[in-house]
């Protein structure tokens, strides 16, 4: 099981790629998360509110038919970047990790790759 | 857990927080709770999918001093890094080196345009409400602390007339008297008690409506009732 801190850093770049397929509210996107990954709805709403303060979201809220009034984040253009950036990083990571991984943890040869 | 309980829990959970921050992040759960509700699920499973209470609110508290009580949490985390344990996730958590330690996660409501709207909108049409609400205000409370006053009047005078003159016809007209007086007392009371509740709930809203463009449920999400308010 991965670790929790971990994960939790990595659910930031999975929201923001939610949110760049489409509008989504808060409730949506916590079952967006719990098809696909073992987390609490919980943690949904703080990385939305940490993105929304840092600007890489925006919310409005816009009524629903036939419930209550709906707060919806968008992705900003900064957050877009961000995003791509994160993305890009994440890539990096996984590529190391899997060549890694591959290699059969023979640390020496990727030691000798990055010398 | 029910969905009230649980509010109640976060609620006293993020007691740390003012009441806007944590007000926007109550409305969040309560939706959710809604929504969940929409879709045919009962509170209890809800509950238990969102984590407790706790460990919620522990996820918005930046590592300060603003959650003395999870201290012992986030050493606890810091070892779960090492040897995480499954179901850790439903544990308080602490992000003093992740991803949520900018303390000023919470101070970006609104862009400058937006104040600056905000405060034309006051000026034009808040300050002329303001001052008809604190006259209504005034106006209410004066009139709850002379109801009482009059109430404590009439009831000394009619116990006074009943224990002053022993004829029985005059001691029934003094215990009407006193009984009437007593209801002005208790109805004093409980006007201005009210008062206080609805002002406490006007005010609260109207921060809330500004910041989040929600007002605040009458009889939840810490809006104490009028003996927490008292």
């Amino acid at each position: 099981m991965l670790n929790i801190q971990f994960k939790k850093g990595v659910l930031e770049l999975c929201v923001l790629s939610l949110l760049e397929r489409g509008d989504r509210y808060g409730y949506d996107v916590a079952q967006a998360f719990s098809e696909r990954i073992h987390t609490s709805d919980g943690t949904v709403y703080p990385i939305l509110r940490r993105l929304s303060s840092e600007g890489y979201v925006d919310s409005y809220i816009s009524e629903s038919s036939g419930g209550p009034a709906r707060k919806y984040y968008k992705l900003t253009p900064e957050g877009l970047t961000f995003k791509n950036l994160l993305q890009s990083e994440w890539m990096d990571f996984t590529k190391q990790v899997n060549s890694l991984l591959n290699d059969g943890l023979d640390l020496s040869n990727y030691e000798e790759a990055h010398a | 857990m029910k969905r009230q309980e649980y509010i109640n829990r976060l609620n006293a959970a993020l007691s740390n927080l003012n009441y806007l921050e944590r007000q926007e992040i109550v409305n969040d759960i309560i939706d959710h709770f809604e929504e969940a509700r929409q879709a045919g699920l009962d509170e209890e499973a809800v509950s238990e999918k969102l984590g407790t209470p706790e460990s919620v609110a522990a996820t918005y508290f930046d590592g300060s001093d603003q959650a003395p009580e999870t201290a012992s949490a986030a050493e606890k985390d810091n070892q779960q890094d090492t040897a995480p344990e499954p179901g850790a996730a439903t544990e308080p958590h602490n992000y003093q080196n992740g991803p949520y330690t900018d303390p000023n996660m919470f101070k970006k409501p609104g862009t400058d345009s937006d104040y600056i709207v905000y405060g034309v909108l006051f000026l034009v049409f808040g300050i002329p409400i303001l001052m008809t609400i604190l006259s209504l205000y005034i106006g209410l409370w004066s009139g709850g602390i002379g109801m009482i006053i009059s109430g404590i009047a009439v009831l000394a005078v009619g116990i006074t007339v009943a224990t002053g003159m022993m004829l029985t016809g005059i001691i029934i007209a003094a215990l009407s008297i006193s009984v009437f007086g007593l209801g002005m007392l208790l109805l004093g009371i409980g006007l201005i008690k009210n008062i206080v509740k609805l002002c406490r709930w006007y005010v609260n809203s109207a921060a809330s409506l500004f910041k989040t463009g929600k007002t605040v449920p009458w009889n939840e999400s810490g809006i104490p009732t009028w003996k927490g308010a008292a």
